[in-house]
């Protein structure tokens, strides 16, 4: 049930963008999501689909996890796009029945929000199916690690964010659980009355909030057990650093945006 | 009426990189009134295999007859099922989560459609089985100790009074006096409620006490089947998968290799030391 959930759960394949920098995925997946929000043509998103497209091929994470993933957003995407369809006024109109009022202003708009939230939404998917949390908060953390000088605690951020990350899976199975614990008791999720859902749902979350208190509490102890005192002088045993591959991979952002830009404005 | 489990197979995970088949072609019928043990090492696919009995788990292939009905078959009502067949997980005391303890054993009765005056007689009845006094009905199952939060989740499938009840490690972190409660508990619902057990564990001596079929789960498949005796005669086999026999077993084959004519199929401690009393006061 819970399972189903992919996006955001790192899929190992071993390809080349798997072992790029993560400081680079960051700045390219930050970059990418910039770039789909600065234009609004086709020709523009044409180079963009091709450069996601080769990014998920090169990456070898197969394209049916990745639809899988995005399979839960699917019912916002839509949303998103009637209400853009539906109350976007304009003067050039396509279709029109007594109060619903379709224009070609409309459309388009509806049918950009769809090609940016699911670009948007694989795009960064792919970050984090190619990136392990500690390879993300690490990257993070040494991008923002300039702000440390204006006291900015970057290292309890990133701390904070590799925690909640390193939990999600741990909290999933733990729900599953639970979920099936409370089914043998004859728990009802999706049938019987309103009230019966609801008490159903509650024998989860009392639960899985109770765990989750538990191991924050165990962690802070076990934390603390290991002198841990924040990030003050702390080194680490593989420090990131870049290669050839990384160089190579900046680049070929920089290309992208050029020419996506280019094509979004001058054709 | 029996369980029947036909040619079951379990994929984890089926299509992604981290599909593992779990289980393996695993046949076995477990009669009414039975004592099964299920041993295993960890990951040999012994807790997915009872989670297909009141069908939370849904095979790849294959299937099971609960009373000669196919449970997965279309239509067939799973809430019945696990009414019938009760599930108590590993580490039960993490379900709790209602107010009181009473309210918390009322939970699965009421789920499952009993009334409201069998309600509370199944949860009384289940609360003073497992040995949990009246003056605590009232206290949040939060605030027990381990051992009494584990003795109230068990009251909490007891009570809806299942034909077949399959408890997934009732013993794990437990201390001996805890763990005995548990074991004599579930022996005492096996023979006098007439209960179908189905018992996994890793410790041998508790399986070997009270099981009156032991199943041997190694790499998703069923390594052994049989009364302890047939079971524990292969100990050495059962130390190849890592597994061993209780400690009798070895200390009567033991004497037997130094020429002494013991019965090596006792399992059973008491029985043990009588055979060893009898052949010393032969010798003497």
């Amino acid at each position: 049930m819970l399972r189903d959930i992919t996006i955001g759960q790192y899929y190992p394949t071993g390809s080349v963008i798997h072992k790029i920098d993560p400081r680079v995925k960051l700045a390219g997946t930050f970059l990418f999501i910039i770039s789909i929000f600065i234009f609004d043509n086709y020709p523009g998103y044409i180079v963009s689909l091709i450069y996601l497209g080769s990014v998920i091929f090169i990456s070898k994470v197969p394209l049916k996890h990745i639809l899988k993933g995005i399979k839960p957003i699917i019912f916002l995407i839509v949303f998103t796009a009637v209400m853009h369809l539906f109350f976007t006024s304009g003067d050039d109109i396509l279709f029109e029945f007594y109060a619903v009022k379709i224009t070609y202003t409309g459309l388009k708009k509806a049918v950009f929000v769809i090609v940016r939230l699911l670009f948007l939404i694989t795009g960064s998917a792919i970050m984090t199916y190619t990136t392990t949390p500690n390879q993300l908060t690490e990257g993070i953390e040494k991008a923002f690690g300039p702000l440390n000088k204006i006291h900015i605690p970057v290292h309890e951020f990133a701390l904070m964010m590799s925690l909640a990350l390193r939990f999600i899976p741990i909290l999933m199975e733990e729900a599953d659980k639970i979920i099936k614990a409370q089914s043998s008791r004859g728990a009802d999720f999706e049938e019987g009355n309103i009230f019966r859902r609801i008490s159903g749902i509650v024998s989860i979350l009392i639960p899985l909030l109770v765990s989750a208190m538990e191991r924050a509490k165990d962690l802070a102890l076990a934390m603390d057990a290991r002198c841990y005192h924040g990030g003050e002088g702390r080194t680490k045993m593989k420090p990131l650093k870049y290669t050839v591959r990384d160089y190579i991979s900046y680049g070929i952002i920089l290309i992208y945006m050029v020419t996506s830009i280019a094509a979004g404005h001058f054709i | 009426m029996a369980i029947i489990i036909k040619n079951l197979n379990y994929i984890y995970g089926a299509g992604t990189v981290f599909e593992k088949q779990s289980l393996k072609d695993i046949n076995l019928t477990i009669e009414d009134g039975e004592f099964i043990g299920i041993i295993g090492h960890t990951g040999s696919g012994k807790s997915t295999l009872i989670q297909h009995l009141n069908g939370l788990n849904v095979p790849a292939s294959g299937t099971i007859l609960y009373n000669g009905e196919d449970i997965y078959r279309k239509g067939y009502s799973k809430k019945k099922l696990r009414s019938k067949v009760g599930l108590v997980f590993q580490y039960p005391e993490y379900q709790l989560f209602e107010t009181t303890v009473l309210n918390d054993v009322k939970f699965g009765p009421k789920n499952i459609g009993m009334t409201d005056e069998e309600t509370d007689r199944n949860a009384k009845e289940a609360l003073k089985m497992v040995g949990i006094s009246e003056n605590m009905y009232d206290v949040s199952p939060l605030e027990l100790s381990g051992g009494e939060k584990r003795r109230v989740a068990i009251a909490g499938v007891v009570a809806m009074k299942p034909e077949v009840l399959v408890l997934d490690e009732p013993t794990a972190g437990l201390d001996p006096k805890g763990k005995n409660e548990i074991l004599s508990l579930i022996d005492k619902l096996h023979k006098n409620n007439g209960v179908t057990i189905v018992l996994v564990s890793h410790s041998m001596e508790d399986v070997a006490k009270y099981a009156t079929r032991i199943v041997v789960m190694n790499d998703g498949e069923i390594f052994a089947c049989g009364t302890p005796c047939e079971v524990f005669r292969q100990y050495k086999e059962l130390e190849k998968i890592g597994l061993s026999a209780p400690q009798t077993v070895y200390l009567l084959n033991e004497l037997k290799s130094m020429g002494y004519d013991v019965d090596t199929d006792i399992i059973n401690p008491d029985e043990a030391v009588k055979e060893i009393l009898i052949h010393m006061a032969q010798q003497a």
